[in-house]
C-alpha cells in the first residue's frame, strides 16, 4: 500500500498546504497587450551572434577535413554517381556540425507516465552523439518538460479507467475514417462534450492535433483569399495555411497595429495583380504562444474583425484546460464571448493527457468540414480510449465526477505558474510571457548554455526543454518550464534553488530583477525569494 | 511568401522581422552614449589587435594619399551599397502597387463584404452528411449501425472497415493496451524531441524496422500526415518528382506542398514512365543536379491494383532516380508474411529485389497493425534526417503509448504466425470469385458494373461500367448518388459496404465513381457468400429500375 501511495506521488504530488493555491482572475485586454520583453546589454547579442560564427566556422573546417580524410562519412551529404546528395546542405551541415553538438538534449527516451517525475533512461555517447550506449539503468526527473498542464497523465484514477472501459467495451480503433465508417457513438459523445465546454455550437475531433491545422485550411480558403498569419505561429499552422493555396501574409507577433497595417493594406490593395477584392481573410493566431508563454490580445482582435470583417482563427493548443478562472481557455481568460471567434481550434496533448486535435464552431461551418476536411474523410479516426480520456478530463473540470478535484488542480497550475515565474523574475531571470502564462520560458541566448543547462539539469534530476534556433529565432536560445498542477511547491523551491545555482555558474541573470520593498529593482537573494514567494506570487506585481 | 515546411525556411522565418529583443527605445541617451562609446574604443582596440588590420588600415592610408578622388568614389560606392541593401529590403517595388489616402482606405474597408466563411453546400456534400454511418459500441465482423437514409441496423456483416486482418475486438491486444495505459496512461505530453520519446515508441520503431527489412523506421502520429510530411521533408523546390498519376490524396498534399517539379506517368503503365522520365532527364540535362525521386504505391488506395515494383526499380536506376514508396496498404495485405509488395515480387520471380533499392517505404498502422499512425522505414541517415526535418514529427506530440505497444504486439504476432494474412488471401480469393459469380448470374457484370480492382486485392473497388448509361446518369454527383443508394439497399439487408468517398476540391487527379468493399480475415464463408448474394441482388434491382 505504502508502495501504490509512492506511485501515485510520483504522477501527482499531493496539495501540500490550501495556501499553494491561486484563483485566476479574468484579465482585462491591457494586461496581456504590453508584454515587455525584458532585454540583456547589447553585448549579449554579440557573444551570440560570435558563439555561431565560431561553431559555424568550426563546422566548416571539420568538413573540409572529412572530405578529405573521411569521405565515407560524408556519402550522403555529397552528389555521387549522378545522384544529387539526399539532404541540402545548409540542412545538413545544421544538423551535422550545429545541432549534433547538442543532441543528448533532444529525444530522451523516457519511461513511464510523464507525470510529476518523468523516468529518463540513462545513455552515454562515446562518439560525439552520433550513437548512444544505454546503460540499464534511469533517472527519475522531475518533471517541467512534458504538456501536462493539468496533470491529467497519470496511470490511475478516473481518467485512465475510463479508458480502460473503453478498451474492452470499443475497442482501440474504429478501423476506418470518420466520414467513411470509422464514427463510434463516442465520437459523437464527445464531440458534443467539448463544444459545450468551448460554448460553441458543434465541434469535430481529430487523431492528431498538428493534422487538424494541417488540413482545416484547404477546407475554408482557396488562392483567392487571404490568411494573416501571426509571425511566430505555430508550424502547423503555417503549413495548412500553405497548403490551402491561399495568399499568406506576417504580421508581427502579438501587434494588433501591425495587424491593422496589413489589413488595410490589403483591403484596399485586393488580390495581387487582379486587385479584385479578396474573396475571405481569415486571421490565424494562437491563444497562448508555446515558446514565448505570450498571449494574444483577443479582444482587440474581435474588435478588429468587427471592423475589417475577417474570419478569426484561434489555437487554442496551449491554453484550453491550463487557462482562465474554469479552464476554458483564453475567451474564459480574458471575458470574450466565445461567439466572437469564428473558429476555436485546440488540442487535446497537452491539458488532458490524451492526443488529438479539435475544431469548434457552428453548425454550418463544422457540417461542412464532416464532408469536406481531409481529416475526416481520409484520416484514421480518434482512437476510443483517447475519447475517454477526453470525457473523463473534461467532467471532472466540470467538477462532475470527484467535484473540486478539477478546480483544485485549475487553481494549482495557477499558483504553480504565477509562483515560479515571479521567483524567476527575482532571481534576475529574463522570463518571456504574461504573468499567469504556465509556459515559463527563461532566456539563455549563448548557444552554448543550452546544452550546458539541458545536460547539468539532467544530472540534477530535473526535466527542462532546451530550444534554440530553429524553433526560435537564433539570438534567443531559451530553456523552457512547462508547469504542470501535479507539482508542490515543494517541488518548485527546490527547481528555484538549482535555477539560482546554476545562474551563478553559467551567468545567465541578464535581467534587472524585480523591485523589493523599497522600490529598488535588484536581484533579489535567494532566501527572500523562498520567504515571500507564496503571497507575494498572488498580488499583481 | 514562403511559409514552413522545412528546416531550410524556418531559417528565413527566423530572419523575417520579428520583434527584436534589442530595442533602444527605454535606454536613456546618456546611457546609450556611454554604451557607443565603450564599444567604439573597444572596437578601436581590437581593429589595432585584429591580424590584418595593420594591412587594411595601410592601403586604406596610401590609395588616399596616391589618388583622393579614388578615396571619393569608394565612399559613394561603399554607401550605394548600404544603400542598396537597404532599400532592397524595404522597398515596396511592386508595380501593382496603388495609392490610397487614409480616408480611400476607409472607404474600401466600409465597402468591402467577404464572403461567408461557409461556402454553400453542394448536392455531393448534402449526400455525403447523410450518407455517415454511425456505428454504435464497438466496430468488428458484425456491427450494430445506423444511417440517417437506412435507419438502425442491428446487425450488419463489415465490409466497409479497413480491418483486414481481423484485429478488432482481439482480446489479446485490448489486454496489451490496458497494460500499457496501467504502466504509462494514455497520451505522451510531449513530442519526440522533448521528453515524449517512450521506450514503447523506440521498441515500436525497431519492430516497423525489422518487418520491413530496413535500416531504421520512424514513427508518426497520423497515418495521413505521413507520406504529406515525408515528401516535403526531402524534396523541395527544384527537386524533380515523377509520380503515378492515381496516388492516394496525402501523396498528392506532399507533392503539392512541397513545390517540387512535378511530372505523372500514367498509372502503372511502365513504357509511360520510362518515356516521362527519359524526357524529363533530357530536359534538364543542363539543370544543376537536383534530388529526382519517383513516388508511387505498393496496392494503390484508389484502384486496387500492385504497382509494377522490379520494373520502376529498374528504371530508378537506369535514370538515376530514388524511390519512395507508399506501402500502407500493401503491408499486412499482400505478400505471403504480409511483408508488403516487395515481398510479392520476391516471391514471383525476383529475389534480387530488396528493401535496401528502396529509399523511402511508408506504411500505415491503422491498416494493418491493429492501431494508429504511421510510420516511414529507410536508411539510418533517411530517418535521422526527419526527426528534425519532418514538419509532422517535430511539431506534433508523439501518439500513445498504447497504441505503439498494440502494433509492435500485432508486428511480432504476424512474425510468429502468417495465418491471418493467409486466411485473408482465401477470403478474398472466396469472395472476389463468388461475388463474380453472383454478379454474372444477375446478368450485372460488365452490362452495369466491372471490377477496377484486380483480382488478389481484398480492398475491392467496383465502378459502374461504360455501357451502363441511364439518363440520369449525367455527372459525378448523380453516380455517386446512384452508388450510395446501392450501399443504403445493401445496408438494409445487413451488409456494410461504402463508396469510395472522395473530396473533389482536394484531389488533383481525374476522380471516379465507385464503391469500396473491404474484405477482412475474421468473416466466415458464410458471411461473405451472403453478402455477396446480397450485394449482386442489389445492382440487379438497381440496373432494372
Ligand atoms: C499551437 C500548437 N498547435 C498545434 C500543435 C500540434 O498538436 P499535437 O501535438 O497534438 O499534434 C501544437 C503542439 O505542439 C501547438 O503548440
Amino acid at each position: 500500500m505504502a508502495c501504490e501511495t509512492q506511485l501515485l506521488e510520483k504522477e501527482f504530488g499531493r496539495l501540500t498546504s490550501p495556501e499553494y493555491k491561486y484563483k485566476q482572475k479574468v484579465q482585462p485586454s491591457e494586461k496581456i497587450r504590453h508584454v515587455e520583453e525584458e532585454e540583456p546589454a547589447y553585448y549579449m547579442l554579440l557573444l551570440t551572434y560570435l558563439g555561431y560564427l565560431i561553431m559555424i566556422v568550426c563546422g566548416h573546417v571539420q568538413d573540409y577535413y572529412a572530405k578529405v580524410f573521411h569521405p565515407e562519412t560524408v556519402a550522403d551529404f555529397m552528389a555521387k554517381d549522378g545522384y544529387a546528395p539526399l539532404f541540402s546542405d545548409f540542412e545538413s551541415f545544421y544538423i551535422r556540425r550545429l545541432q549534433k553538438r547538442l543532441r543528448d538534449c533532444f529525444g530522451r527516451v523516457v519511461t513511464g507516465v510523464p507525470g510529476r517525475y518523468i523516468t529518463v533512461l540513462d545513455r552515454v555517447s562515446n562518439d560525439y552523439n552520433t550513437t548512444y550506449k544505454y546503460l540499464g539503468t534511469s533517472t527519475d526527473c522531475l518533471n517541467l518538460s512534458s504538456y501536462n498542464y493539468l496533470g491529467f497523465a497519470q496511470s490511475s484514477g478516473q481518467c485512465t479507467d475510463a479508458a480502460e472501459v473503453s478498451i474492452n467495451t470499443e475497442g482501440i480503433s474504429s478501423f476506418g475514417t470518420r466520414a467513411v465508417c470509422g464514427t463510434l457513438d463516442a465520437h459523437v459523445k464527445t464531440e458534443k462534450r467539448v463544444a459545450e465546454f468551448l460554448g460553441k455550437e458543434d465541434a469535430l475531433v481529430y487523431s492528431m492535433g498538428y493534422g487538424t491545422n494541417a488540413s482545416v485550411f484547404s477546407s475554408l480558403v482557396d488562392k483567392h483569399c487571404l490568411v494573416l498569419s501571426d509571425a511566430l505561429n505555430h508550424g502547423s499552422i503555417r503549413y495548412g495555411a500553405r497548403l490551402s493555396g491561399a495568399v499568406i501574409k506576417i504580421f508581427k507577433h502579438n501587434d494588433t497595429k501591425d495587424l491593422e497595417r496589413v489589413l488595410r493594406e490589403q483591403i484596399s490593395q485586393g488580390q495581387p495583380k487582379t486587385h479584385r477584392p479578396w474573396k475571405k481573410i481569415l486571421v490565424a493566431v494562437e491563444g497562448l504562444y508555446s515558446m514565448e508563454g505570450t498571449m494574444t490580445d483577443l479582444p482587440t482582435m474581435c474588435d478588429l474583425r468587427d471592423k475589417y470583417k475577417f474570419y478569426l482563427f484561434v489555437d487554442e493548443a496551449h491554453s484550453i484546460g491550463a487557462l482562465g478562472p474554469r479552464g476554458r481557455g483564453i475567451c474564459d481568460y480574458l471575458a470574450v464571448d466565445p461567439a466572437r471567434v469564428d473558429i476555436l481550434m485546440g488540442t487535446f496533448t497537452k491539458s488532458f493527457g490524451a492526443t488529438g486535435g479539435y475544431i469548434a464552431s457552428s453548425h454550418e461551418l463544422i457540417n461542412h468540414l464532416r464532408v469536406n476536411n481531409m481529416g475526416n474523410v481520409y484520416a484514421e479516426s480518434v482512437s476510443p480510449p483517447v475519447l475517454a480520456q477526453i470525457t473523463a478530463a473534461l467532467q471532472t473540470i466540470d467538477g462532475e465526477i470527484r467535484p473540486g478535484e478539477g478546480e483544485e488542480r485549475l487553481e494549482r497550475i495557477a499558483f504553480n505558474s504565477r509562483y515560479l515565474r515571479l521567483a524567476l523574475k527575482r532571481l534576475g531571470f529574463i522570463v518571456y510571457g504574461i504573468d499567469d502564462s504556465p509556459i515559463i520560458p527563461v532566456l539563455l541566448y549563448v548557444p552554448a548554455k543550452m546544452p550546458e543547462m539541458g545536460r547539468i539539469l539532467l544530472k540534477m534530476g530535473i526535466a527542462v526543454v532546451v530550444v534554440g534556433y530553429p524553433a526560435t529565432d537564433i539570438a534567443s536560445s531559451r530553456a523552457r518550464f512547462c508547469m504542470s498542477a501535479a507539482l508542490t511547491k515543494e517541488d518548485l523551491d527546490r527547481i528555484i534553488k538549482v535555477m539560482w545555482q546554476l545562474g551563478n555558474i553559467l551567468s545567465f541573470k541578464y535581467g534587472k530583477g524585480m523591485p523589493d520593498a523599497n522600490g529598488k529593482v535588484r536581484h533579489w537573494e535567494l532566501s527572500e525569494v523562498l520567504a515571500s514567494g507564496v503571497e507575494d506570487c498572488k498580488k499583481d506585481w | 511568401m514562403e511559409t514552413v515546411v522545412t528546416t531550410a525556411t524556418i531559417a528565413a522565418a527566423a530572419v523575417s522581422p520579428s520583434p527584436t529583443p534589442f530595442t533602444t527605445q527605454h535606454l536613456a541617451g546618456e546611457q546609450i552614449l556611454s554604451k557607443l562609446h565603450a564599444i567604439a574604443s573597444s572596437a578601436a582596440y581590437w581593429g589595432e589587435k585584429l591580424p590584418g588590420s595593420a594591412v587594411v588600415k595601410r592601403y586604406i592610408v596610401s590609395s588616399h594619399q596616391n589618388d583622393p578622388v579614388r578615396t571619393i568614389f569608394e565612399l559613394l560606392f561603399f554607401l550605394f551599397a548600404v544603400r542598396y541593401f537597404v532599400a532592397s529590403r524595404y522597398s515596396t517595388s511592386n508595380p501593382h502597387h496603388v495609392k490610397f489616402t487614409e480616408a480611400d482606405i476607409d472607404e474600401l474597408v466600409a465597402e468591402w463584404e467577404p464572403e461567408p466563411l461557409v461556402p454553400k453546400t453542394t448536392v455531393l456534400e448534402e449526400l455525403d452528411i447523410g450518407s455517415i454511418p454511425l456505428i454504435h459500441g464497438e466496430s468488428g465482423p458484425v456491427v450494430d449501425v445506423e444511417s440517417a437514409r437506412v435507419g438502425h441496423v442491428k446487425r450488419a456483416t463489415n465490409l466497409a472497415s479497413t480491418d483486414f486482418l481481423g484485429w478488432a475486438r482481439d482480446p489479446v491486444i485490448k489486454e496489451r493496451a490496458v497494460q500499457i495505459i496501467r504502466e504509462y496512461g494514455v497520451g505522451s505530453c510531449g513530442p519526440p524531441g522533448f521528453y515524449g520519446n517512450q521506450d514503447i515508441h523506440v521498441k515500436c520503431e525497431r519492430d516497423l524496422a525489422r518487418f520491413c527489412n530496413s535500416e531504421s523506421a520512424i514513427l508518426y502520429a497520423q497515418a495521413f500526415n505521413t507520406m504529406s510530411s515525408v515528401i516535403p521533408s526531402f524534396m523541395k523546390r527544384g527537386d524533380i518528382v515523377i509520380a503515378d498519376d492515381r496516388v492516394a490524396t496525402s501523396t498528392q498534399k506532399g507533392l503539392q506542398v512541397s513545390r517540387v517539379t512535378l511530372r505523372w506517368y500514367k498509372h502503372n503503365d511502365m513504357e509511360d514512365l520510362a518515356r516521362v522520365l527519359a524526357k524529363t532527364n533530357h530536359e534538364f540535362r543542363k539543370a544543376p543536379l537536383t534530388k529526382r525521386f519517383i513516388v508511387t504505391e505498393g496496392l494503390f488506395e484508389n484502384t486496387g491494383d500492385l504497382c509494377n515494383l522490379p520494373e520502376i526499380i529498374k528504371l530508378k536506376y537506369q535514370f538515376k532516380y530514388r524511390l519512395l514508396l507508399d506501402e500502407s496498404l500493401s503491408f499486412g495485405l499482400v505478400g505471403s508474411t504480409g511483408r508488403g509488395v516487395l515481398e510479392h515480387f520476391q516471391e514471383n520471380g525476383h529475389p534480387e529485389l530488396s528493401r535496401q533499392q528502396i529509399e523511402l517505404t511508408a506504411g500505415s498502422m491503422a491498416i494493418a497493425f491493429s492501431s494508429a499512425g504511421g510510420f516511414v522505414a529507410g536508411s539510418d541517415a533517411a530517418v535521422e534526417h526527419q526527426r528534425i526535418g519532418s514538419n509532422a514529427v517535430t511539431f506534433s506530440a508523439s501518439m500513445p503509448g498504447y497504441l505503439a505497444a498494440a502494433s509492435s504486439q500485432a508486428i511480432e504476432r504476424l512474425e510468429e504466425d502468417n495465418s491471418r494474412v493467409v486466411k485473408l488471401r482465401e477470403n478474398t480469393t472466396h469472395f472476389r470469385t463468388f461475388l463474380e459469380k453472383q454478379l454474372q448470374a444477375a446478368r450485372v457484370l460488365g452490362s452495369v458494373v466491372e471490377f477496377v480492382s484486380s483480382p488478389q486485392s481484398p480492398h475491392i473497388l467496383i465502378k459502374l461500367s461504360d455501357d451502363f448509361r441511364p439518363e440520369t446518369l449525367t455527372s459525378f454527383v448523380a453516380a455517386e448518388e446512384l452508388l450510395q443508394q446501392i450501399v443504403d439497399l445493401c445496408l438494409a439487408e445487413g451488409v456494410l459496404i461504402t463508396r469510395h468517398k472522395r473530396v473533389p476540391t482536394h484531389e488533383i487527379i481525374a476522380l471516379e465513381s465507385m464503391l469500396r468493399i473491404e474484405v477482412s480475415a475474421s468473416l466466415s464463408t458464410q458471411q461473405l457468400d451472403e453478402s455477396a448474394s446480397i450485394i449482386a441482388g442489389v445492382v440487379k434491382s438497381i440496373s432494372s429500375a
